[in-house]
């Protein structure tokens, strides 16, 4: 194979100081020189969009004692379809003695940039160390889109003994970042110069200039639960079916009932929660009886609201192009006992989705908060209880009563609590589910824990030929005669241009429909 | 006035078109001195399907020339068209213009809705780390 192609000019420089030049092709081909034997070989496209790539693997007598540095280098320049590449570099280094081949590889930007270093791959994983030899490869593909080249760097190392290493240690940008070299269609814009920072006409007095506080979530409320007009435990199974043995125990109830007709009446709710609340261990109290219970004291709440960390997901740019935002790609959210919502990916893109729940456990309502790295974005809530029935009547007053006997605290008010709490055996409980999906609480219940999100990204279908043929969008402003290849003009003023209407009226047309320089 | 004949295989958008010079004639202008689209007299063109008038006022311009009437006498009657890209590229290159499309300079985060994007669409999930527990527990409220 052959690299070289259409006018590309390449030079190798080998350690002894020879030079492979080519116009147009550099062959398959073996050189020896100082008894290393050299193998260069690529293939032959480079094109926009494409990469080629550039092996070469020196077969290195690791066994030797000397400790050697054997370097090689490349330099590349050229002209891709038409456009001058600025010359760069590349420079490889092993180092080798007594047995051991460490390797480094160094970007010379010749006169753009400074030598960069990639850490050699051995540094970290242990030096290779084999009697046999060692057969270092380098791949090296470089690619080429909108204006930018990449380069991608990686190292294999195979031995005589038949072990076979692969390092792909960098992608090493050279004008730009990237992780991986794509093949089929350029992306990655380049600098727009005409990006601007500021208004100079228009709006007089616009700076352009804005700061953003940072909406974090805020800390949960310290409430002490029910301030004393209620309590809410953690109850075990066991506990459960101990405690219903306890209510109906005649001797108990006497205790109790002084003061209420039953010991029901002082049960407000029990609810089934995938949520773990901080507590305490304490006496079960009902009334002013302490229930001791054999099988042993419940937890009591220390505060009825506590926050669940469901972690974050990042969303990288996928495309690195428009179609990385709405429309194109689009995104839901699956938020347990919330249902699935709409994301606006446009706030997530090439950032990262942060969820946190905040959990009522007297109502079982529960709050998603949903934030990027910048802050707070959007909230949904739900409800994550499921009622257990105590008896024939439900609990959805009962709760209604305790927050008014709580507004009340609050207000000063505390009668309001005698008032709610006459309404607790009245009316339905049902938990609502706010989900694009219809789907239930209760059935919520029984749906996936952990929320995810589900990305939807277009499939490009992008014929070769579309940048020669159609061009992408650009939208700067620029010197004709400094751009090459498909242009469609905007707008232009042909002011200076010494011809009839007819003819810059014909050209002005031309342009705008699109020519080829 | 003299006219020069090319053959060219270029795309009529193409600002430098790749000429093949066949020959060079001289031609009488028909009518008055139409630079946009002239036509002109002349003698045998051969393969030509492109010419330079010399001379003022059309001073080197191109023309595309378009489909003719069979000769007479060995001289046929041509209709020109400006091409403008190639008459006139030594100026307007010096124009400053904002480009909408452009092969080599692209700012891809610029919407492109000629994009060819298929209807179908890749579907990605994505889990978070955690959630609610997995089993449940149970809350006891009393009042009082």
């Amino acid at each position: 194979m052959a690299i070289g192609k259409k006018g590309r000019i390449c030079t190798i420089t080998y350690p002894n100081g020879n030079q492979f030049t080519s116009s147009l092709a550099i062959y398959t081909g073996t050189v020896e020189s100082n008894g290393y034997i050299l193998k260069a070989n690529a293939d032959s496209a480079i094109s926009r969009g494409e990469c080629f790539t550039f092996d070469f693997y020196p077969e290195i007598d690791s066994s030797q004692s000397t400790a050697t540095w054997h370097e090689w280098r490349f330099q590349f320049s050229g002209n891709i379809n038409g456009i001058p590449l600025p010359a760069f570099g590349v420079q490889m280094r092993s180092f080798i003695t007594s047995g051991r081949v460490q390797t480094d590889v160094h970007i010379n930007g010749c006169s753009i940039g400074s030598t960069t270093l990639i850490p050699s791959p051995t540094a970290s994983g242990g030096a290779i160390r084999e009697s046999g030899g060692v057969q270092l490869k380098w791949y090296m593909m470089i690619s080429y889109r909108a204006g930018e080249i990449y380069i991608y760097i990686g190292l294999r190392e195979s031995s005589t003994q038949g072990l076979y290493l692969t390092y792909m240690p960098k992608a090493t940008p050279y004008f730009n970042a990237t992780t991986e070299v794509e093949f089929g269609y350029p992306y990655g814009p380049s600098d727009n110069p005409d990006k601007y920072t500021s208004v100079e006409q228009g709006g007089q007095n616009a700076t352009m200039k804005d700061t953003s506080d940072p909406i974090d979530i805020d800390t949960l409320p310290s409430a002490v639960v029910g301030g004393g007009l209620f309590r809410i435990y953690e109850m075990s199974n066991v506990q459960l079916t101990n405690l219903s043995n306890i209510l109906v125990d005649p001797s108990i109830i006497q205790q109790i009932v002084r003061t209420v007709t039953s010991p029901m009446d002082y049960i407000i709710a029990l609810k089934a929660m995938p949520v773990d609340f901080p507590s305490y261990a304490a006496e079960l109290r009902i009334g002013n009886y302490e229930v001791s219970m054999s099988s042993g004291n419940p937890q009591r709440l220390s505060t009825y609201m506590t926050d669940i960390d469901c972690g974050e997901v990042a969303i990288p740019l996928y495309f690195d192009t428009f179609l990385d935002w709405s429309p194109y790609t689009s995104a839901t959210l699956y938020l347990p006992f919330i249902g699935y919502v709409n994301l606006n990916i446009d706030k997530f893109v090439n950032d990262k989705v942060k969820i946190k729940y905040r959990i009522d456990c007297v109502s079982g309502d529960c709050v998603a908060f949903v934030s990027n790295t910048s802050g707070l974005i959007a909230t949904y809530s739900g409800n994550c209880a499921y009622n257990l029935p105590l008896r024939a009547n439900d609990s959805s007053q009962m709760v209604g009563g305790l927050y008014s006997a709580l507004a009340g605290l609050v207000t000063g008010n505390a009668g309001q609590f005698a008032s709610g709490s006459i309404q607790l055996t009245s009316g339905v409980y049902k938990p609502n589910m706010v989900t694009t999906s219809g789907l239930s609480a209760n059935a919520g219940s029984m749906c996936n824990r952990k929320p995810y999100l589900i990305i939807e990204r277009p499939v490009i279908s992008l014929p070769k030929t579309y940048g020669h043929d159609k061009g992408y969008m650009s939208r700067i402003s620029a010197k004709l005669s400094t751009l090459k290849g498909y242009t469609q003009v905007e707008d232009i003023h042909l002011d200076n241009v010494n011809a009839t209407a007819e003819e810059k009226a014909e050209l002005e047309r031309l342009l705008k429909q699109g020519v080829i320089f | 006035m003299v006219i020069k004949l090319y053959s060219t295989s270029s795309d009529s958008s193409d600002v430098n078109k790749s000429l093949t010079l066949l020959g060079e004639r001289e031609c009488e202008i028909k009518g008055t001195n139409n630079i946009f689209s002239p036509v002109i007299i002349v003698k045998d063109i051969g393969a030509a399907n492109y010419c330079q008038i010399m001379g003022s006022p059309y001073n080197g311009r191109y023309y595309f020339i378009r489909p003719q009437n069979p000769a007479a006498h060995g001289v046929v009657t041509l209709n020109l068209q400006d091409d403008v890209l190639m008459s006139l590229k030594s100026q307007f290159l010096n124009e400053t213009g904002i480009i909408l499309r452009q092969e080599n300079s692209a700012n891809l985060y610029l919407a492109d809705n000629q994009f060819p994007v298929e209807a179908k669409k890749e579907t990605f999930f994505k889990e978070f780390s955690s959630g609610f527990e997995t089993g449940f527990k149970y809350y006891l409220t009393i009042g009082g």
